[in-house]
């Protein structure tokens, strides 16, 4: 598989806080890598020291299978667009001066493609006013057009969504599947808002700590996020053991209720627990969701 | 770096800042010169040689002052926006970002004391009519003054690249021009003090017990020689204690340590 970047045992360190601890992750060339962690966890770290505003402490990174410490890489990072925490505006400037502004920076030689960025953020009607008169949505919108000058191949997005209302998040939501679709741009995304996530990413990393606890496609997660039995019971012990009789997977959620994970037979359980003398209240079908799934990984029991 | 020089011209040009910068001089210059003819016409100025060449030889430090805004919200700016980001997510070697600045905030003075001049030469010319300092002299006068406000700008550009905050650099930069400017002047008025004076009563001349000598003397026309502001007085009243050849290698000097410096700490530095 390719990737666009790849982290080894990458650390950060500001005096005695690791905000980094060996972090290692892998995001594949195309996808919507959704970044997913609490407060403190380290992605916007990872995210600065991806795009060079500060060095690691120890542990490397590669961008397009390049080194970050080789010469190479400041060609690759020509291929690159990000938007870090809050858009990297000029507030006194409109949106086409800042969007030239970007232009120049890069060497383009020529402004081509302009009237069609601020077309695709939705800021073609600004004229001539200045980006510090600007809603947020319109200041993140401006944001993702900066980042997307020069048609960047990888672009890296710190909580886009982040003081969008809803309709605004909608439209950040197709704005990125849009780029990804047609343009085959990767897109490394770090959101609180798991549900908005779920509807984007097509893999997933989940960091807390520093570390990256687990990556997966949105495929193994679906399956994760599976349907199961969730059962109240009056001896949870008795429900423990004939479970682990039939080497069923499940998870103990309080003193009187457990999520079965396998397929049983509902009346096989029954017939069980009642032979020890154990009550069943209740038994539901459900389904866990990303957010119940973060939580399980970053804190919470689990026998599964 | 060709790249970032480019865009940071664009945004000056665009820039209030700068034009509101470049209008201050000219007003000031023009007011000097509309007050100076005034005077001339009521008899109230003091009689000086020649009234153009006193005002040509005024304004560099008032432009240092000016600098030391127009630097700090310039480059200010980058940090307070963000914008400082889109370059270093680019590749741009960090010494690049910070080189390009100095070289714009330099361009920028250039264009600033231009318009001081000009603004003062052609109006100036019909006005007075008593230009008597030769082109040579006017062209030396320029360039050392211009050597003297690009190492106070290269001090200044160094103090915002290396602080990150719009407010604190011009704190700083004002409160050190300001400071540095006391000190020249506090040193000049000790080095034009007389070896020997006239007693008042008895009439033969006696040492002056305010003349400086000795190890403090050579400190103080070191300094004199090395501080731009103390340069900069000097030439603008036209009584130079020192070695001007030497002004050109101090400012040199001054540029090169404080732009080596800024940029070994702004390399060093992790950004947000």
């Amino acid at each position: 598989m390719d990737y666009a970047l790849q982290t080894d045992r990458l650390c950060k360190t500001y005096r005695h806080y690791h905000a980094l601890d060996e972090l290692t992750m892998n995001v594949p060339r195309g996808s919507i890598y959704g970044f997913v962690g609490k407060n403190g966890a380290g992605k916007t770290t990872l995210i600065r020291l991806i795009c060079g505003l500060q060095k690691p402490t120890s542990g490397k990174f590669t961008l397009d299978d390049v080194h970050s410490t080789e010469r190479d890489i400041l060609k690759i990072r020509r291929r690159m667009g990000a938007v870090v925490e809050t858009p990297s505006i000029y507030l006194d400037m409109t949106a086409e001066d800042n969007l030239k502004q970007q232009y120049r920076i890069l060497g383009l030689p020529s402004y081509d493609g302009l009237r069609e960025l601020l077309s695709l953020v939705g800021l073609s009607d600004t004229g001539k006013k200045r980006a510090k008169d600007f809603s947020l949505g319109m200041r993140q919108r401006l944001g993702i057009a900066i980042a997307l000058v020069g048609n960047p191949d990888f672009l890296i997005l710190d909580e886009p969504v982040n003081g969008l209302d809803p309709q605004g998040i909608i439209e950040m939501r197709e704005l990125i599947l849009k780029l990804n679709r047609e343009r085959g741009i990767t897109v490394l995304i770090s959101s609180h808002i798991l549900d908005e996530l779920h509807r984007l990413a097509t893999w997933y990393g989940f960091i807390d700590q520093g570390k990256i606890i687990k990556e997966m496609s949105a495929e193994e997660l679906d399956a994760v996020c599976r349907e199961y039995l969730r059962v109240s019971v009056s001896n949870m012990l008795a429900l423990t053991s004939v479970l682990d009789a039939r080497k069923l997977k499940y998870s103990v959620i309080s003193e009187t209720e457990a999520d079965i994970y396998d397929e049983i037979s509902v009346s096989e359980l029954t017939h069980a627990l009642d032979a020890e003398n154990c009550t069943i209240f209740s038994m539901k079908e459900q389904n866990e969701s990303l957010e119940s799934y973060f939580v399980s990984l970053v804190g919470g029991e689990s026998h599964a | 770096m060709r790249e970032l020089i480019r865009a940071n011209f664009q945004r000056m040009f665009k820039s209030r800042l700068f034009w509101g910068c470049v209008l201050f001089m000219y007003i000031v210059s023009a007011g000097e010169l509309l007050s100076s003819k005034i005077e001339q016409l009521t008899g109230a100025g003091s009689a000086v040689a020649s009234v153009l060449d006193s005002l040509l030889y005024d304004g560099a430090l008032r432009l240092c002052v000016v600098m030391a805004v127009f630097v700090s919200v310039f480059i200010g700016t980058d940090y307070s926006d963000g914008t400082i980001r889109n370059k270093i997510t680019l590749g741009h070697h960090r010494s690049n970002i910070y080189l390009a600045n100095l070289i714009v905030c330099a361009s920028a003075a250039v264009i600033m004391q231009a318009i001081h001049l000009f603004s003062l030469i052609i109006p100036g010319s019909f006005l007075f009519h008593d230009m008597t300092a030769a082109t040579n002299e006017v062209i030396m006068l320029i360039l050392l003054d211009m050597l003297a406000i690009n190492a106070f700008s290269a001090i200044y550009v160094a103090i915002c690249m290396t602080s990150r905050s719009k407010s604190t650099s011009a704190i700083v930069s004002l409160l050190f021009v300001f400071s540095v400017s006391l000190l020249s002047l506090i040193i000049f008025q000790e080095l034009l003090q007389p070896e020997y004076v006239t007693d008042s009563v008895s009439l033969e001349l006696v040492r002056n017990s305010y003349y400086v000598d000795g190890l403090k003397r050579s400190l103080f026309v070191f300094l004199n020689d090395v501080l731009p502001s103390s340069q900069i007085m000097q030439l603008e009243s036209q009584q130079v204690i020192g070695h001007t050849d030497r002004f050109i290698i101090y400012d040199l000097a001054i540029m090169a340590v404080m732009t080596l410096g800024g940029i070994i700490v702004f390399q060093g530095e992790d950004l947000k």
